[in-house]
Parts: structure tokens; sequence; C-alpha cells
């Protein structure tokens, strides 16, 4: 019995290590193909590839992809902001009253809305926003990335609430915190850094997301422009036009702009983690 | 202590993102502006009123990169920008009729249902041609051979019918490298998702295969033949037809000449309507535009174009091509887009076309003519 | 549950904003049952019988998209499980400080890649080495089985689609059972060591307790293969043939609506047919996600931490 589990122990342990590597093997070729293909083309812009325009067929020179930059970070702002809040406080609802039905049905819902394909969200919101708006227009953009991006905050902030122990809230009620108290100043602090982590991953997920973007966003890409009832264009936009077209230099832009969206992750994720503390329960 | 760090933070990076804010606004337009003063020694030469309208335009794939290139000429000789969406020639215009883009670039034009519903209001102009090539991948054949293809081959491989490179047919056709032709099974690629250059392939296979190839078979999206006998593949857009050819041997596909060029595939020769076997290029293309009917007002119905530009007579012309149009409402209600709009069509009449980008052709004189008139029929 | 007068009133102040879920939902599915009344009202259920795409004709059946859509997710969920679980063990159980860092970092990163470069890998290296050293030898070797009885021409499959789709969610699925896994509190392990079972029998207790959010990271996962749009229609074949081999090119819903929705405008009924298509879909979803969340719930309340 004694050798029959130490065998198995062992066995486990190899099968885990080698699926483990069979998972991050493809993400790691993936971030190698990247870089090679995107940081050449990074060095060879320089700084312009950050200020510039995107090159026509025929120019030589690589130009840049402000226009892209502006309009991701504006719509990212827009949307992030209202993903955060729409999802934390129902992660909140369904937490705190869990066997409430309001609470089941924005549970499946939140799965449901997750189904939708992509790009039938970008054709909701033609319907719903650029039509009556007589135009595209980053606001629309940003509905509809907010409608995507939903679904994923609220699984992962509802489970990171869920995972604090009762314990905690508990000891809040029996020193006469209100409901709201104790979830502001003790459920949220202890889930600090998985909090942290969502947001990042929700931000993550808005700022690539390309199929929600093709019939709602406008893909302009002549001028930055700052404002959101203006019709905007996206990194992932402009990486999913160029690379599906026939001509190297446009390849070569999409290739620089995937690799400048790696960079960035890297740069904020780094950022937000060093910051935020984890709190060991 | 926390809190204190965590509001030091936020205020550093409110004040980061505030500033970053002002100096893009400042300095990109300076970036901007230089790039464009050095692409073009041309000084900005219209009405001030007319600089930063913007013109939108969605439509066909196609069309794109040649109007990225007309726009950014266009951007930065008038100062009007042209901003335009390839989302395919249906959604662009349906996004045309609901008056979401002021005008639409459709590979189709208007069907007779659609042209009779606006009659008088819309117009339209076949602006651009441009050819579709039928591309090959037979490791065994030398790069400077070139396979001589019919029509009715062609049929007859997407139909099924023949199913070997050494099929007696092709290897009649094709008498000096017939010996070379492998026995392997042929892979056809054909476009899975709707397009227009299905519909030429599919209009061209019809006029010129003699009944082999029937009309039920002709449209943007079909079911193909050869799909039951397990050897059809399909590609998503040209980009899927093209990296399907190259990763697999023994295959045929047909795709927009320009991806054909930039990706060095084998383009087959094509026998056209006088018995020659071309190749597409500027000459045998123009050569099939020359005879080219058109109704004599962009307000008349086209739809009835594709004939008169598929499988012409001409010893030289290339069989296979087809129109991309850009439609119009007659009556703006902004003057200045109107203005904007009439600008950019005459600059495309006189300037536009000299520099068409590798892929397309310029259209023969009788439509340069339509162009003109339609400008002049655009009023607010 | 009783709630006392606070606790209506903390109740009804999340209300607001937690309902505008619910708002969204029910106005999306609203815009897609309206735009899809027409082909309904005309096809009825053939659209589900049969499969054909001949808008030229006015045909349409949507069986093989369906069906794809179903599989794919449900092969891409299988993948993800396969693949994420023993990752997210690895990097909690045996990796330690910076090591572990920067593993689960990236993990989370590649989350947020966008999934037009994932279908842009997958179609140039992913399908082509699955073809030579998965597909193939599968094909050659169990020739009999029908599900491996066609010869993968291309690669490109509803099994291709199925891995690449599941390799896409892995760094989600890893992260939250990352987060779940690491918030089960000391003294679960510390009970388990001390019994003295092995780290296997260890693991395989305090998986159990996160067992509720690995489902949830799961059904969210199969929701997300069932939208998957861009590297579904770049890897899936866009072949309406509906065939029990898996090598086969085949169809999802979000290809099909990615092929076809540019030109749907040119005929009368195919842009309903399409939205009807994304209405079955998005019931299919509801009803799993229904099952799945009382699944869970049950569960949630067996285990009190």
């Amino acid at each position: 019995m004694y050798s029959w589990r130490k065998i198995r122990e062992k066995l486990f342990i190899c099968i885990i290590i080698l699926l483990s590597l069979l998972a991050i093997a493809p993400i790691i070729h993936l971030v190698i193909v990247v870089s090679i293909n995107g940081i050449a083309i990074f060095v060879k812009a320089g700084t312009s590839f950050f200020t510039g325009l995107p090159p026509t067929p025929l120019s030589e020179e690589i130009g840049g992809i402000a226009p892209s930059i502006i309009g991701t970070l504006l719509m990212t702002m827009i949307s992030l902001s209202i993903t955060i809040t729409l999802a934390v406080f129902a992660a909140i609802l369904t937490t705190e009253f869990p066997k409430n039905s309001i609470s089941v049905a924005i549970d499946a819902i939140a799965k449901s809305l997750a189904s939708i394909p992509t790009i039938a969200v970008s054709m909701i919101v033609y319907t719903l926003v650029v039509v009556p708006m007589k135009g595209f227009s980053a606001l629309a953009g940003s509905v509809a990335l907010t409608i995507i991006a939903l679904p994923y905050a609220y699984t992962y902030f509802s489970m990171v609430l869920r995972s604090v122990p009762a314990i905690y809230r508990e000891a809040a009620f029996s020193v006469a915190m209100s409901r709201w108290s104790a979830v502001i100043r003790v459920l949220i602090p202890i889930a600090r850094k998985g909090i942290a982590v969502g947001v990042l991953m929700t931000m993550a997920r808005i700022m690539g997301e390309t199929a929600a973007l093709l019939f709602t966003a406008g893909r302009f890409r002549n001028k930055v422009s700052f404002s959101p009832t203006e019709p905007a264009d996206a990194i992932p936009l402009l990486i999913f036009d160029y690379i599906l077209s026939p001509y190297d230099i446009w390849h070569q832009v999409a290739w620089g702009a995937t690799a400048l969206l790696l960079l960035a992750y890297i740069a904020i994720f780094f950022a937000v983690k060093l910051i935020v503390k984890e709190v060991k329960l | 202590m926390n809190r204190s760090i965590v509001i030091a933070i936020l205020v550093v990076v409110a004040i980061v993102t505030i500033s970053a804010y002002y100096i893009l606004q400042y300095y990109v337009p300076q970036a901007y502006r230089r790039y464009e003063e050095s692409s073009t020694s041309t000084p900005i030469t219209t009405t001030i009123q007319l600089q930063g309208i913007v013109l939108q335009g969605a439509g066909a794939t196609f069309v794109y990169p040649q109007i990225a290139e007309w726009a950014r000429r266009f951007q930065s000789r008038y100062g009007v920008q042209i901003d335009y969406q390839s989302v395919g020639s249906g959604a662009g215009q349906s996004m045309f009729f609901q008056k979401v883009v002021d005008f639409a670039c459709s590979d189709p034009p208007l069907s007779r249902e659609n042209w009779l519903k606006y009659n008088g209001s819309v117009i339209q102009i076949p602006w651009l041609f441009g050819p579709v090539a039928i591309v090959y991948n037979i490791p065994e054949l030398p790069r400077n051979a070139v396979l001589k293809l019919d029509a009715v081959a062609i049929a007859k491989i997407y139909k099924g019918e023949i199913v070997y490179w050494d099929d007696e047919y092709i290897k009649n056709l094709n008498l000096d490298i017939a010996g070379l032709l492998p026995h392997k099974e042929i892979v056809a690629v054909y476009r899975s998702d709707s397009s227009g250059t299905t519909e030429l392939f599919t209009t061209f296979l019809y006029k010129a295969s003699n009944s082999v190839w029937t009309k039920e078979l002709v449209g943007k999206s079909i079911s193909w033949p050869v799909e039951a006998f397990g050897r059809g593949v399909g590609g998503k857009g040209n980009e899927g037809v093209t990296q399907n050819v190259i990763q697999t041997p023994y295959s045929i596909g047909y795709v927009e000449w320009s991806y054909a060029i930039k990706n060095n595939l084998s383009i087959a020769a094509i026998r056209n309507a006088a018995g020659n076997f071309v190749l597409p290029s500027k000459e045998t293309l123009e050569e099939a535009l020359k005879n080219l009917k058109i109704p004599s007002s962009p307000l008349e119905d086209f739809s009835k174009i594709l004939d008169s530009v598929i499988y012409v007579s001409g010893d030289k012309s290339y069989p296979i091509l087809g129109p991309t149009h850009i439609i119009l409402w007659r009556r703006y209600d902004d003057p200045k887009k109107a203005e904007a709009l009439k600008l950019f069509l005459k600059w495309v009449a006189e300037e536009g076309y000299n520099y068409v980008i590798e892929g397309y052709i310029a259209p023969p004189q009788n439509v340069r003519e339509l162009l003109i008139k339609a400008l002049e029929l655009i009023a607010s | 549950m009783i709630m006392t007068r606070k606790d209506k009133l903390f109740f009804i102040s999340l209300l607001p904003l937690s309902s505008s879920l619910l708002a969204i939902l029910i106005l999306s599915i609203a815009t897609i049952a309206l735009k899809s009344l027409d082909s309904l009202q005309i096809f009825g259920f053939n659209l589900l019988t049969s499969s054909i795409w001949n808008p030229e004709k006015g045909i349409y059946g949507l069986l093989a998209p369906l069906i794809g859509s179903v599989i794919t997710s449900i092969l891409a969920v299988f993948t993800a499980l396969v693949l994420s679980l023993p990752l997210s063990i690895i990097i909690v159980e045996y990796l330690r400080g910076i090591v572990k860092n920067i593993v689960s970092s990236i993990v989370e990163l590649m989350g947020g890649m966008p999934t037009i470069i994932y279908a842009v890998w997958a179609s140039q290296y992913l399908v082509p080495f699955l073809k030579e050293f998965l597909m193939e030898p599968l094909h050659n070797t169990f020739k009999y089985i029908p599900l491996f009885s066609c010869r993968p021409i291309t690669g490109f499959s509803i099994f291709a689609t199925g891995l690449s789709i599941g390799i896409s969610i892995i760094p989600y699925v890893t992260t939250i059972i990352l987060e779940a896994y690491q918030s089960i509190p000391l003294a679960y392990r510390e009970a388990c060591y001390g019994i003295g079972a092995t780290r296997y029998e260890s693991i395989k207790i305090m998986l159990s307790l996160a067992r509720p959010a690995i489902i949830a990271a799961l059904i969210l996962g199969f929701a997300r293969s069932l939208g998957e749009t861009t590297i579904a229609a770049v890897t899936v074949g866009n072949s309406m043939y509906l065939s029990s081999c898996l090598f086969a090119p085949g169809y999802t819903v979000s290809a099909l609506i990615a092929s076809q929705f540019a030109n749907a405008y040119l005929y009368p009924y195919a842009e309903s047919v399409l939205y009807a298509s994304i209405l079955f879909v998005v019931l299919i979803s509801v009803a799993l996600s229904f099952y799945g969340s009382s699944i869970i719930i049950r569960w949630r309340s067996k285990i009190v931490v």
C-alpha cells in the first residue's frame, strides 16, 4: 500500500508536469512569434510608431498607429469604468444574497451574455446605437466592449469575493458594522489582490477585443480623435484589417501593433501587481 | 498609511493622464502635419471651409487599399478626410441606405429591385475594375512554366468531374508540359464566405464553359459540387484561399489579382473568347475594357454590367474581371459634404487614376466621363 | 432568508446597477428576436433540420453550424480543462518566488491577446502542426472509428477549431482556478498533511473545495467558445457539410456570421436567418447556464468555509 501511494505520487507529478508544459508551450510559442515579428518593426519605425499615421499600401515607411492607440485608450477607459462598476455591484449582490432568485438570475445571465457571438454583439450595438446616432463612434465601440467584458468581470469578481472566508464577515457583524461597511471595509480590502487582477484581466480583454468593434467603432485612421462621439479606431481593429490584406507593409504594421499591445500589458500588469499587496489568509 | 499611498498614486496617475492628453493633442497633429508635408509638395489649394470635413464610406474589401491610397493623397491635397470601412458590399449598402455613411462601395451594382426602389435618388459608377486570377500549386512544374486552362477544364474541376492533374483534357491544353503533370488529385479551393470574387468566377464559368457550368451555380455564395467528393476546401476571404493554395500541394484556387502578385502564386493563363490563352496584365485588362458598354447616365440601372465585362471579345483581352461601384445620393442635406464629394470625384477622374495600385485597373474613358456627369448631378 | 430593514435597504441599493446586467441581456435578446422573426415565420423549424446555405435560391438550413458550435465548444472546454488544471496545480504547489510570479503573469497576460492574433497564429502554425502530428496519425491508426474516418486535407476542421479555442481560453480558466485554489484557507491544507496525505491526495481534496469555481470557469469557457468568432472563422474550414468525422471541415454559428454577414443585406432573408442562428445559440447557452448555475449554488451551500 505504501509503495503504491508513492508510485501514484510520482506518476501524478510526471503527468501534470507534462500537461503543464503542453499547456504553456503554445503560449510561449505565441509570445515568441509576436516578439520576433513585432519587435523588429518597432525598432525600424522608432518613436514615430506612436505618433504617426498608418501607411498606405504603396508607401515605403512604416508610419505609425497613433489614431489606434488613442482610440484604444479612450474606449478602454470608458468601457472599463462602466464594466468594473456594474460587475462589482453585481458580484456584491450575488455574494451577499446567494439564495435570492435575482442572484441566481444574474449569475445565469452573465454566462449567457458571454455566449452571444462577439460579432453579433457588434451587430446589435450597431442597430441600437450606431443607427440612431447616424454614425460610428467610440461610444458605440465602448458599449459593445462593455457587453462583452461584463460576464468575465462578473464571474471573476464573484469568485474573488466568495473566497473570502465567512469568518471575516461574521467578525465584522459582531462589532456592529452595517452591511455596506462590512463590504467596503472588510471584504474588499481582503480580496484586493484578486480584484486588482480581475480589473487587469478585464482591461486586457477589452484592449484586445476585435469582433465587437467591427460594425461600431468606425475605423477612422486618418486623424487622432479624442471625442467619444466621433468615429475612432482601435489597435485590434487595425491588426484585423491589415493582417488580412495582401500588402507586406501592412502586415509589418500589424505585427508591430501586436508587439506594442503585448508590451503595454506587461508594463501595466507588473506595475499594478507590485503596488497591490496580497493578503494571506 | 496605506490609504495615503493609494491616494498619492491615484493623484499621480491622474496628473500623468491629463498631461499626456494635452501633450498628445498638441504633439500628434504636429507630427501628422510634418508627415503630410513630406509626402507631397503641392500646397493645399481649396477653399478653407472644406478643410476638416470627413466623408464616411463603407463597403467592399476589394477597394479598400486603393481608397486608402487615394484618401491619403486627397487629404494632403485638399484637407478633406475620407474614412472607409471594409465591412463587405452588402453591409456597406445597408449602412448607406440607413444614412450611417455618406457613400458606399459595392462590388455588385444595386440589384434591380433596389434600384427601382430608389430610382432617381441614387447615383452609381463602376469606378474601378479588378481581375480574378486562377492560381495553382503544382510542385513538379518549374517556376517559369505557365499552366493553360480554359473554362471547361476549370468548370469540370470544380464540379468534381476532372480528378487528376494529368487528365487528358488538361494535357491537351498543355502539350508542352504535359509530361510534367503529376497523377495527383486536384484540391479545389473556393471562397467559403459570400464574395463578389466568387460571383465573377462563376459568371465566367457559366458564360464560357458551354453549359458545363449551369446558371444555378452562379452567385456570391454557392454549394460547390466538388465538396461532395471530399476534394474541395473553403477558405475565408482572399487571404484564406491564398493560404490554402500555398499550404496545400496540387491545389487550384481563384483570388483577386493583388493577392496572387503579392504572395508570388503561380497564375494560370486562361483561354479568352478569341481562343488565346492570356495572363492578367495591364494590357490584357485594358483590352478587355476597351469595348465596355455601360448606361449613359449614372442614374440608370447597372445590374447587367457583368455581362459586358466578362469573357468579352478581343484578341488579348483577359476574360475574368469585374467592376466595383461607388454609390452616392443625389441630394445631401449637408452642402459641405456634397461639395467635398464632388471634389473627390473630380480629383479621382483627373488625377486619381494616375495612382492605381497593383492589382487594380483604371476604367476606360467612358467611365471617366460618367464620373464627371455624376458630380454635376450631386446637389444639396 | 429573513431580511431586516437594513438588509432590505442594502439589497435595494445594489439593485439598480445589478439589474442593468439583466436589462442589457433582455435588450440584446429582444433585438435578436425581432430581427430573426421574419425568417422564423417563413422557414420555421426547417432551419433546424437541414444544412444548406443558398441565398441565391433562398434555401437555408442551420444544422451544421449549430452542431459545429456545440461540438467545438465541448472540445474547447475539454482541452482547457485538461491543460489548465495541471498548470494551475504546478503554479500553486510546486513553483516558488519569482518563477511563480513570472509564470502566472505570463498566463494572465495571454488572456488579453487579441483573438485575431490567436487566429493568425493558429492558422499558420497550430493547424499544420496538428495536422501532421495529431490528426494524420489518429486517422491512420483509428480509421475504423467514424470520428476519425476522413482524411484531413488542410487540417482546418472542427477538431482544429476546438483545440485552438481551447488554447485561447486556457489563460482565463487557469487564472480563475489559481485564485480559487489560493484562497482555500491554510487550515484545510494543514489538516490534509496532518493526517499524512501525500501531495497528490491533498491536492485532490483541495480541488474538490475549489470545484464550484472551476465549474463556473468552465461554463463561462463553454459560453465563450460558443461566441468565439475570429478564431473559428479562420480555422473551421467553413463547410456546410454535416459529417460525423472530427477532421472534416465544418461550420460554427459565429464563423457563419463572420463569413456571410457582409453580403447578407443583398438577399431578402439572409440577415434574418443569421439572427435566428444567434438566437438558437443563445437559447442553448441560457439553458446550460441556468442548469450549471443551479448545480453550483447547490454545491456552494454544501461547502461551508
